[in-house]
């Protein structure tokens, strides 16, 4: 893959918080402009500290992250109109409505107020929030909350969406809706890059996975190719879905194993 | 951000403070004699608002993450939510006034007027510039608690009347409406000039330096 394909390069990143945590170890990863890119890994693996350093939110103890072929840098104000996050913890300001809140995210990314206003009613009706009216956000339930904050990153159409675990704690028809809109952003040319535990989910809508295990990238490859990507490596050369190769990865523990009793 | 972030100081959470500090107001104006009526309304209504002022960047937990997301410089931001906080403070004032001084026995002339808009002066812009110091210095996200803004807003109002020494001592003791006036304005350029400036510097990197 060339440097000119890659929207996001991470370059042997590395974050330690106490002595002897390196939440983050050498990491590097590569992600195709146009893609939908998975980023699945076990819990503490160091998907979410690397996605808090892609959006400014912590810094790195070493390496390189460049986004837009651009070091990453807290004036960068283009960097950050590119890009839009959906946190862990969604990010809002709680006392304000969600159309409210919408509209001053449109407002600050630089859209017109007409248009963020136009946009966060159409947005609004697409995630089935309309009717919540004047209701602050901090009165929504999980689903609401994750489906206001990924209106919120998408709103000024950004050309790379970052979304740390947006299906969690979510009921069946928000993360329909959560799966759709990825679907159309990348089918309009938004890179989308995503954690999540649902690796169903990740195989079904992703075009490339890496998997990050004790804090680095032990396996990148496309999603079509994962039934024959790990060959050499992993006790198995061929696996019937992600689920088997990353089960197989991270734990080398291998898919047939029984319980004698059962 | 100016709009929002005085949309946020007049939420419905907020009322509880105003509420006990407009009662605490109320106390204080019956009884004669002592702090005119005015001023009063003024060390209420800042010590009511030290949300506003001493905790800028965390007006709820999330707010100094989300506002690091969004593509605004940040002399903007800081410069913004304080001229949101001067708009509070000043319609907050109006409110208290209004409430407080219906239980006051004096009806306050043009003069105590004129004294109270220097009052307001003079402290509003060391204000800003200690506030803004103590948000990126003592930055608290354990925002929403009552019983926790009462307390910080107690040390608010002794915070106001330290603040107001200069006026005590230009207008009431020296009776120099202009000192007092210029002293203001030379507060105003140090916000404008150094406050905003060095608390945006301070703001940016405070995520990623704690």
């Amino acid at each position: 893959m060339n440097l000119q394909s890659s929207i996001l390069e991470i370059e042997g990143l590395v974050k330690v918080y106490d002595p002897g945590h390196r939440a983050v170890d050498g990491l590097s990863v590569r992600v195709p402009r146009g893609s939908i890119f998975g980023f699945i890994g076990l819990n503490g693996a160091g998907k979410t500290t690397t996605i808090r350093i892609v959006a400014g939110l912590d810094s790195p103890t070493a390496g390189t992250v460049r986004l837009f072929g651009r070091d990453i840098n807290p004036d960068d104000l283009e960097m950050k109109r590119g890009t839009g996050f959906v946190l862990d913890e969604p990010l809002y300001f709680d006392w304000m409505s969600g159309a409210e809140y919408l509209r001053f995210v449109g407002t600050m990314e630089g859209l017109a107020p007409r248009t963020a206003e136009q946009r966060s009613d159409e947005l609004l009706n697409f995630f089935d929030l309309a009717g919540k009216g004047t209701a602050p956000i901090g009165t929504f339930s999980t689903g609401m909350k994750k489906k206001i904050s990924l209106a919120a990153a998408v709103i000024h159409r950004p050309m790379l969406v970052v979304l740390d675990e947006p299906l969690e704690g979510i009921d069946a028809l928000a993360a329909s809706a959560i799966k759709e809109t990825l679907t159309m952003m990348a089918a309009g040319g938004t890179t989308v890059f995503i954690t999540s535990h649902v690796l169903d989910t990740v195989e079904k809508l992703c075009t490339e996975i890496a998997i990050v295990h004790h804090g680095r990238v032990v396996l990148q490859c496309r999603t079509d190719e994962i039934r024959t990507r790990a060959k050499g490596s992993l006790p198995h050369e061929t696996f019937d879905s992600l689920e088997e190769l990353f089960v197989e990865t991270v734990s080398g523990k291998t898919r047939k194993r029984r319980l004698s009793f059962l | 951000m100016f709009l929002a972030d005085l949309r946020q100081c007049f939420s419905l959470r907020r009322l509880p403070v105003y509420a006990v500090f407009a009662a605490a107001g109320i106390i204080l104006v019956v009884q004669r004699g002592g702090i005119p009526p005015l001023i009063v309304v003024w060390i209420i209504t800042l010590a009511a608002l030290e949300f506003q002022f001493n905790n800028i960047l965390y007006h709820t937990p999330a707010e100094l993450e989300a506002l690091t997301l969004l593509p605004v410089r940040w002399e903007g931001i800081i410069g913004a939510k304080n001229l949101a906080t001067i708009t509070a403070s000043i319609l907050t004032g109006i409110g208290m006034a209004a409430t407080i001084l219906f239980f006051s026995p004096y009806a306050p002339g043009g003069a105590a007027c004129l004294d109270a808009a220097l009052f307001f002066w003079s402290v509003i812009f060391p204000l800003l510039i200690i506030g803004n110091l103590r948000s990126v210095q003592e930055a608290r996200k354990d925002v929403g608690r009552t019983g926790n803004a009462l307390i910080q807003a107690a040390g608010m109002a002794i915070l106001v009347i330290f603040c107001a020494l200069p006026y005590v001592v230009l207008t009431v003791l020296a009776g120099s409406r202009i000192g007092t006036f210029l002293l203001g304005a030379a507060a105003a350029y140090s916000w404008m000039r150094w406050s905003v400036p060095h608390t945006a510097g301070r703001a940016k990197h405070l995520l990623t330096t704690q």
